[in-house]
């Protein structure tokens, strides 16, 4: 079974996603430690209130140029859902009971749908985060509105997150070297990547 | 007089009845001088006050405001600002540090030593009264002398007042003074007079006696109340956030128990 492999993703698209993914991570942790009282214990892990602030400015700058670049790199291919993404949708994927799912070129719905949430709440993130840096300056009643939503990324990034590692991990076998070495069996690349592989293939027969 | 109620750590209120100020500003100097702040250079914009807003070391302030009202008659006000030392204070509601809590006797204590500067009870003050120094990183405001009052003795202003514009007592002593006010000034013609704060963020610790509407005076927020994105960002966003991501993991985690593992097709012994 494992003795033939497809590449999946190039080490340029791994690096991408970890100086996004860590960042996050870390923002989502230290976002929670500065937003919310009963986090405190946690900031003792970094030292105290002033390095959670710095961890989550720098992190937060890192995020922004790695959001970009996600962007930029998987927009083409997820950056939009067409009518077979929908009834992937509504069939939950196959993933919560039985059910006939179309079958996705690279990714499906679930993938696409998180990178467009990333992307476009990511996007809210960053402008509402760079507006919390100057918040002295700025009207108080926009301001604690920019801080609301930005509290909302926690549930709205961070939930998803939650899903995304799931099922990037333990939920399906396999998944987690798509972004470790990239080097898939072809069995993996068949199942969850079906056109690609089928190009992939027919490429290499011709 | 006081004394016993103090050593008793009662709910206290500073009352501030604007209808007897008469702009000296006793009071800014008293404040600066019992918590050693000194003076900063200042510029003329044409107005008497001095300085233009609240700072991180001036705690409290009279606002001047001049101008014409229907009649064409002039007026000029003067109003106290500070810390208002609410019951349902959004600075303490938001702060992430414990910098800020309730102190004694109703204070809206601010602990300097635990400020991180995040600002974020700048953003949520319904009165906008912290302010923030780049210097220090930390954010300050009236203490409602805090020091002073548990140790038997009136706020620095209060002492100062020369008027009687300004007292100091139990919260229902002072409310009690203040409706006193409102009626005698009703019956001298100042038929808008109210008290201002008993409703409030469930009531302040600083109250106003005003002879005139809310509106007409400068800068004063009307009605104040904890700003609604402020109740939907600790409301709402904390317990959602933390469930979302909780109810995810945990529903995750049963998933795998229950189904277990997506495997790649022929391994399933499938096609």
């Amino acid at each position: 079974m494992d003795k033939k492999t497809i590449i999946a993703s190039s080490a340029y698209e791994r690096t991408v996603h970890w100086f996004l993914a860590i960042p996050c991570l870390l923002l989502v942790l230290t976002g929670l430690i500065l937003a919310f009282r009963s986090f405190e214990p946690m900031a003792i892990i970094f030292g105290g209130y002033k390095s959670v602030m710095i961890v989550h400015r720098v992190c937060g700058l890192i995020f922004t140029g790695a959001l970009l670049l996600t962007i930029q790199l998987w927009y083409k291919d997820a950056g939009y859902l067409d009518g077979s993404d929908i009834e992937w949708l509504m069939k939950a994927g196959g993933y919560l009971w039985k059910a006939d799912i179309p079958e996705p070129y690279k990714y499906n719905a679930g993938q696409k749908l998180f990178f467009l949430t990333v992307a476009i709440y990511g996007a809210i993130m960053v402008i509402t985060g760079f507006l919390l840096f100057f918040k002295g300056s700025l009207n108080p009643i926009f301001m604690s509105w920019v801080t609301g939503f930005h509290a909302l990324g926690v549930m709205i990034i961070g939930g998803f997150s939650m899903v995304h590692i799931y099922l990037g991990t333990i939920g399906t076998e396999g998944s987690l070297h798509v972004m470790t070495h990239g080097k898939v069996s072809e069995a993996w690349a068949k199942t969850h990547m079906p056109g690609y592989y089928k190009e992939k293939i027919e490429g290499k027969k011709d | 007089m006081a004394t016993t109620y103090m050593m008793q750590k009662k709910e206290m209120v500073k009352l501030v009845d604007l209808s007897k100020c008469t702009g000296c500003r006793g009071c800014q100097v008293a404040c600066k001088n019992w918590n050693q702040q000194p003076a900063a250079q200042t510029e003329n914009v044409g107005s008497f006050q001095n300085p233009q807003d609240l700072q991180h070391n001036t705690w409290t302030l009279i606002r001047f405001h001049e101008g014409t009202d229907a009649n064409g008659d002039m007026y000029w006000d003067f109003r106290k600002d500070g810390c208002f030392h609410c019951t349902d204070a959004a600075c303490v509601r938001v702060c992430p540090s414990g910098a800020l809590s309730y102190g004694e006797m109703g204070v809206v204590r601010l602990n300097q030593e635990l400020c991180i500067g995040c600002q974020y009870c700048a953003i949520a003050c319904p009165f906008d009264i912290p302010k923030y120094d780049k210097v220090t990183n930390k954010t300050y405001k009236c203490t409602l002398c805090e020091d002073r009052i548990t140790n038997d003795m009136l706020p620095a202003c209060v002492k100062a007042c020369p008027t009687g514009c300004l007292s100091f007592g139990p919260k229902e002593d002072m409310i009690a003074a203040g409706e006193q006010r409102v009626i005698a000034l009703k019956e001298m013609g100042y038929e808008s007079a109210s008290l201002y704060g008993k409703e409030y963020v469930d009531g302040t610790h600083v109250m106003y006696v005003l002879n005139k509407p809310e509106k007409e005076y400068a800068e004063l927020t009307v009605k104040p109340k904890v700003p609604v994105a402020v109740k939907l960002w600790r409301g709402v966003a904390k317990p959602l956030g933390l469930l979302s991501i909780g109810a995810v993991v945990g529903a995750s985690l049963l998933h795998y128990f229950i189904n277990g593992p997506k495997a790649p097709k022929e391994e399933e012994g499938g096609e």
